[in-house]
């Protein structure tokens, strides 16, 4: 009885959720030591009360609401306008092996280029306002969307398709219920690593030309040395980021409830 | 009179327009196949036993020759038929029960009809119980079942199989073999299956047809006078063994020249 307790508590160390629990409070402990103390550069370790305050105001007052909704329209536009471009270009790129071998090259290897670089671009022609960032953040979601996609077209094994044909299916039901279904599950990850990375265009594309957004309010601040209210920022980003992607996964689930084992591999590029 | 007729089925592969070479698949096989039968086809690899099934499923348009389902001539999927593939084929997105219930729901049977036939299937072929689970949950054999069991919930009059059991091991081919005989005597099904497995044709059939190395024609046809109904322990007797012995006298030339074939193309 005696060794029962321990281990028990040991026990629940050991699962995944308990070690990402105290991981975090280990973070934070640490950080407001080094704040409080005063150890270490104290203007760039404002203690966790600051930054939280700083949170506060964002969420209770309308200070933010701008520079939120200039971001929301870009992340959700770029979503957007790569879901409806690269789902129906993957689709067709996928049904035939010729089209593929002509264009999967040529998607790997732009997809791997770093789409900032084309901002600039973007600002010529777009201007300085909001929608030369949805651009970067659209081209940005584009690939994995439409990659996921096409390796989504490579799951429907021609026998999925006899099946259907045997059974005497019409082709917009063998459309519906075979191509659909099989592909959904790839296409729905493309969605959600399409959402990181516009997420990741589009605020890193405020932080160099913009009017609004949260990417532009992280270096105002970062400018005006407003440390507490950039980690402040920085957190509330963090938090809203995670929030779509799990509202997203959520929905996904819902709408595709087969269990996928390998879960969020791949997510984190 | 019989329900599936094929007279002089051929079926050559290549266009003669674009002026690739023609490979003859299947070569003038004409054969009746009587309601309730259970026809196996056996052949060495690559003569186009497989081949001759998809016409007689309608997933190839055989290039001469007629078909016949009952009296009626056909050319494409016919609702009397039903198919189980060789390879995997369950919808992994799919449960069991979705899976059985497929083509109910292609061919607009209403939901309430539906589950109670494809739980009334899945309850035949072994599977209640897993009705909520998905393939990737399910092993190999129990997959082949669930293929099964959407096909046969549509009653076809002939279940074709194109070795069903082909990617199983030897245990579990000859465990679900007896579990066909179960369902076959049941449904009173008509089947016809293709194999290259020459104690499985014996075991599960009434006629065994042996086809040539390509392009497969009908070399000879095996009545197996083995007792009806049977279970699997019909492969330990004498009669088992003499006619497996007759089905590899008419196999052994033709896999002989199928296996030289194979080198010359190497």
């Amino acid at each position: 009885m005696a060794n029962a307790k321990p281990s028990a508590i040991a026990a629940a160390i050991h699962t995944p959720l308990a070690v990402q629990a105290l991981t975090l409070a280990g973070v934070v402990a640490i950080w407001e030591f080094i704040g409080r103390s005063g150890l270490l550069f104290p203007e760039l370790f404002p203690s966790l009360s600051e930054i939280l305050q700083s949170l506060w105001v964002y969420v209770s007052t309308p200070v933010m609401i701008p520079h939120l909704k200039a971001s929301l329209f870009e992340v959700g536009g770029a979503i957007l306008v790569a879901a409806l471009s690269g789902i129906p270009l993957g689709i067709l790129w996928g049904s035939k092996k010729s089209w593929l071998e002509i264009v999967e090259p040529l998607i790997l290897y732009a997809a791997v280029v770093p789409k900032i670089v084309i901002f600039p671009v973007f600002i010529l022609f777009l201007g300085i306002d909001v929608y030369s960032k949805l651009a970067v953040g659209a081209i940005a979601a584009f690939f994995p969307i439409s990659l996921l996609t096409i390796a989504g077209m490579r799951e429907v094994k021609k026998v999925y398709v006899d099946v259907a044909r045997t059974i005497g299916a019409t082709p917009l039901q063998i459309a519906k219920n075979v191509y659909l279904p099989a592909i959904a599950g790839q296409v729905f990850t493309g969605i959600r690593i399409g959402l990181g990375a516009a997420v990741t265009g589009a605020l890193l594309a405020e932080t160099k030309i913009a009017k609004a957004g949260l990417g532009f309010m992280i270096v105002e601040y970062y400018g005006q040395f407003r440390i507490a209210d950039m980690y402040s920022l920085l957190l509330f980003i963090f938090i809203l980021a995670s929030l779509a992607n799990w509202a997203m996964k959520s929905l996904f689930g819902v709408l595709s409830p087969v269990s996928r084992k390998g879960g969020d591999a791949g997510m984190y590029f | 009179m019989a329900i599936l007729t094929l007279r002089n089925v051929s079926k050559v592969f290549g266009e003669p327009d674009n002026g690739a070479a023609l490979v003859p698949a299947v070569d003038n096989v004409s054969l009746d196949v009587e309601a309730g039968e259970f026809f196996s086809i056996i052949g060495p690899s690559g003569c186009g036993k497989s081949t001759l099934l998809r016409v007689i499923g309608g997933l190839l348009p055989a290039t001469s020759g007629e078909l016949y389902v009952g009296a009626e001539k056909v050319a494409g999927p016919h609702p009397w038929l039903g198919f189980v593939f060789q390879e995997e084929s369950t919808f992994p997105w799919r449960t069991t029960l979705g899976n059985v219930e497929f083509g109910l729901e292609m061919r607009g049977v209403a939901p309430d009809e539906r589950r109670r036939k494809a739980k009334e299937m899945i309850g035949l072929v072994g599977l209640s119980g897993f009705e909520d689970r998905y393939p990737s949950e399910l092993s190999g054999g129990m997959k082949q079942r669930v293929a099964i069991a959407r096909a046969l919930v549509l009653e076809p009059k002939i279940l074709l199989m194109d070795e069903p059991f082909g990617a199983l091991d030897e245990q579990t081919r000859i465990i679900l073999g007896e579990e066909l005989m179960r369902i076959r005597d049941q449904l009173k099904q008509t089947i016809i299956l293709v194999t290259h497995n020459i104690n499985e044709s014996v075991q599960l059939s009434d006629r065994v047809m042996i086809m040539t190395a390509r392009p497969g024609r009908v070399k000879e046809i095996v009545a197996i006078d083995l007792p009806q109904p049977r279970d699997s322990s019909i492969i330990a007797s004498d009669r088992f063994g003499k006619l497996v012995a007759q089905v590899w006298n008419a196999l052994r030339e033709e896999s002989i020249r199928s296996f030289r074939q194979t080198e010359q193309r190497n």
